[in-house]
């Protein structure tokens, strides 16, 4: 058996760990305590099953300590290592930056906003360029063919530039009580924007009552999602753009 | 926000949502999702489902749209 890493909490805030909980293939969470941090892991095969019930459940866990009061640091899905004590050394190794990210996140949750045109507006603005791109004898490299790709192309300007319209009026809103903010573009058919927040958490309420007063026009829509562990914000590259911390590659 | 006629789609986003940020591996590339972890890609059905659930509702909505104009003429 291998050790499967969850998420890095503080060891001074001693979040405690919640009787009987299960991770990954319902093997108990267990605590690693490596000098300032503790880590909660449980065993798993060397081979590790990659699912939805998967991500769910280490996802879960996640969200069990994020619901103790303190907030951990995420580790990504798979980050596995030969036994406790590797997992001990690759954590001693990267203590500085771990407890720093922790340090950051410290009071705050993530709250995350996906943007997109809802599916009757994509229906709409496709429906005329759909006949030619779906049609067989237009896929030959033709006139017609990068026609309807520069049409279709210009809807999803459209769609974008509505898009950056309602990220401005959800900035507007709910601005003043984020703390930190990024931003994914989803190269996609479907126009998606996921913008992350790291909001405090005693302003959850107030955020949640900004944002979801703002109305989406032009038949975009909004999901919030949160509040949940910072996913977002726990890179130890700082790359930008990264989920989850990656100790273990 | 969100109607209920897109409640469907919303379980997906949020199930798209969540894989993204748990596994930070998904690349959405010409329409087909895969997720790679360890470098070898897996296949993630259930976001596969929601582009094609797009691109069905289009079609439909092409078809509707014909038959509609054909029923006129």
């Amino acid at each position: 058996m291998t050790t499967h890493l969850y998420c890095i909490l503080p060891h001074d805030l001693r979040a405690a760990l919640p009787a009987g909980l299960s991770g990954l293939a319902g093997e108990r969470v267990r605590v690693l305590h490596i000098d300032g941090l503790v880590a909660w892991v449980s065993d798993i095969a060397r081979t590790i099953p990659v699912s939805v019930d998967g991500v769910r459940a280490h996802d879960a866990v996640v969200e069990a300590a994020l619901e103790t009061g303190t907030t951990p640091v995420p580790a990504r899905f798979g980050q596995r290592f030969d036994s406790d004590d590797a997992c001990r050394e690759a954590l001693r190794n990267r203590a500085a930056s771990v407890e720093s990210v922790l340090a950051d996140v410290q009071g705050t949750v993530e709250m995350t906003l996906i943007l997109t045109p809802s599916t009757r507006r994509m229906i709409r603005d496709l429906e005329p360029v759909l006949p030619e791109m779906f049609d067989s004898e237009t896929e030959a490299p033709g006139r017609r063919y990068l026609d309807s790709l520069r049409r279709r192309e210009a809807v999803t300007g459209a769609v974008k530039s509505a898009m950056d319209e309602l990220a401005v009026e959800l900035n507007r809103a709910a601005g003043a009580l984020v703390r930190r903010a990024t931003v994914l573009e989803q190269v996609s058919p479907l126009p998606l924007r996921t913008i992350s927040h790291l909001v405090g958490r005693d302003d959850v309420n107030a955020y949640k009552a900004a944002v979801t007063a703002v109305e989406a026009g032009g038949d975009l829509r909004f999901l919030l999602i949160g509040p949940r562990a910072p996913y977002s914000f726990s890179s130890l590259t700082d790359a930008g753009g990264r989920h989850g911390m990656n100790l273990a590659d | 926000m969100v109607r209920d006629d897109d409640e469907i789609d919303t379980e997906q986003l949020v199930l798209g949502d969540l894989l993204n940020h748990v596994l930070d591996k998904g690349v959405v590339i010409s329409g087909t999702v895969t997720i790679s972890v360890a470098d070898i890609d897996l296949l993630v059905l259930d976001l596969r489902l929601l582009l094609t659930s797009i691109e069905t509702s289009m079609r439909n909505g092409i078809e509707r749209s014909m038959r509609e104009l054909t029923e006129q003429s």
